[in-house]
């Protein structure tokens, strides 16, 4: 599946580049602890988190993440935007808890 | 966020030992009376002009080429933040760096501390020929670790011998060991009274 028709599907909040919308997802990763997340994830997934910060936008960079989920509302700071926009990851905003939208990624076949 | 604190010590003094310092003191404090924990790094390496202590806290730089993007001490900055204390990074060039990360004590996402004895022997076997001075400081006790001492008794034999390094760690462990088994159920009981009262 790739970003546009995930973005589409669950009406989730996003910012992204053109780039960043063609991209294909593999799979979803779960985790608010950065390091773990560098550690464990794989490249071009979906990675859920509540840690809202300019850190979680570089190692989505760094470990190639196709889209950083920010759930259960926590609050996006504009500099998170700017730079998901220009690292080609595209960013969701969303007010569901991180287990509902892993049921939204499983209903997706994700 | 990493783990624990042992961890980020580690990547922390790995900078300094990059950034060729001969002697790292490094402050663990730990304080029930002033609700505070904070680690200290401080090195005489090749230190960093202004330009560069303003980028390396930006995650997306670092100074090894290999990467793109450094993530030490924006995460060790983010831990201050998150733990409603306060970050201090100072450097000045051929001189050295110093650098401190504070954390409220009873904050909910305060890491656990993790091995810290591993983490500073892991240090000490990156470079044998590093000077690191280890202290902390809790309300009870002062603790001192000196790998010069260790050396002047050791002589000859390495630090990170198998066996020398296991004891090093223990020894460690041990000295800041502190007796508060109870600590988190008696803070979790005590938030669940605040807000019985609240509410």
């Amino acid at each position: 599946m790739r970003v546009k028709e995930f973005a589409q599907k669950t009406g989730f909040k996003i910012w992204a580049s053109d780039k960043a919308l063609e991209r294909e997802i593999a799979g979803v990763f779960v985790g608010d602890l950065l390091s773990w997340v560098m550690g464990n994830c794989e490249a071009d997934q979906i990675w859920i988190t509540v840690q809202s910060h300019l850190n979680s936008v570089a190692v989505s960079a760094l470990k190639e993440i196709s889209v950083l989920v920010i759930a259960q509302g926590a609050p996006i700071e504009q500099e998170m935007i700017d730079k998901a926009l220009e690292e080609d990851i595209a960013l969701c905003a969303c007010e569901l808890p991180a287990y509902e939208i892993c049921k939204k990624c499983v209903e997706l076949g994700l | 966020m990493m783990a624990d604190l042992s961890m980020y010590l580690l990547d922390i003094t790995s900078n300094s030992i990059r950034a060729d310092a001969s002697h790292i003191m490094i402050r663990f404090e730990d304080s029930k009376k002033k609700n505070e924990i904070s680690l200290e790094i401080i090195d005489d390496g090749r230190g960093m002009d202004a330009e560069m202590v303003e980028k390396v806290q930006n995650p997306f730089f670092t100074t090894r080429t290999t990467r793109k993007i450094g993530l030490g001490i924006p995460f060790f900055k983010e831990l201050a933040e998150q733990c409603e204390g306060h970050f201090e990074l100072e450097s000045k060039v051929n001189e050295g760096t110093r650098i401190k990360c504070t954390m409220k004590k009873d904050h909910w996402d305060v890491p656990p501390r993790g091995d810290i004895g591993d983490a500073l022997v892991l240090a000490l076997c990156m470079n044998e020929a590093i000077h690191i001075h280890f202290d902390y400081i809790s309300d009870e006790k002062h603790f001192s670790f000196d790998s010069q001492e260790i050396r002047e008794i050791l002589g000859d034999v390495s630090i990170c011998e198998a066996e020398i390094s296991s004891w090093c760690k223990a020894y460690i462990n041990e000295g800041i060991k502190e007796e508060e088994k109870d600590e988190v159920i008696s803070r979790f009981k005590s938030s669940a009274r605040s807000d019985k009262k609240a509410s």
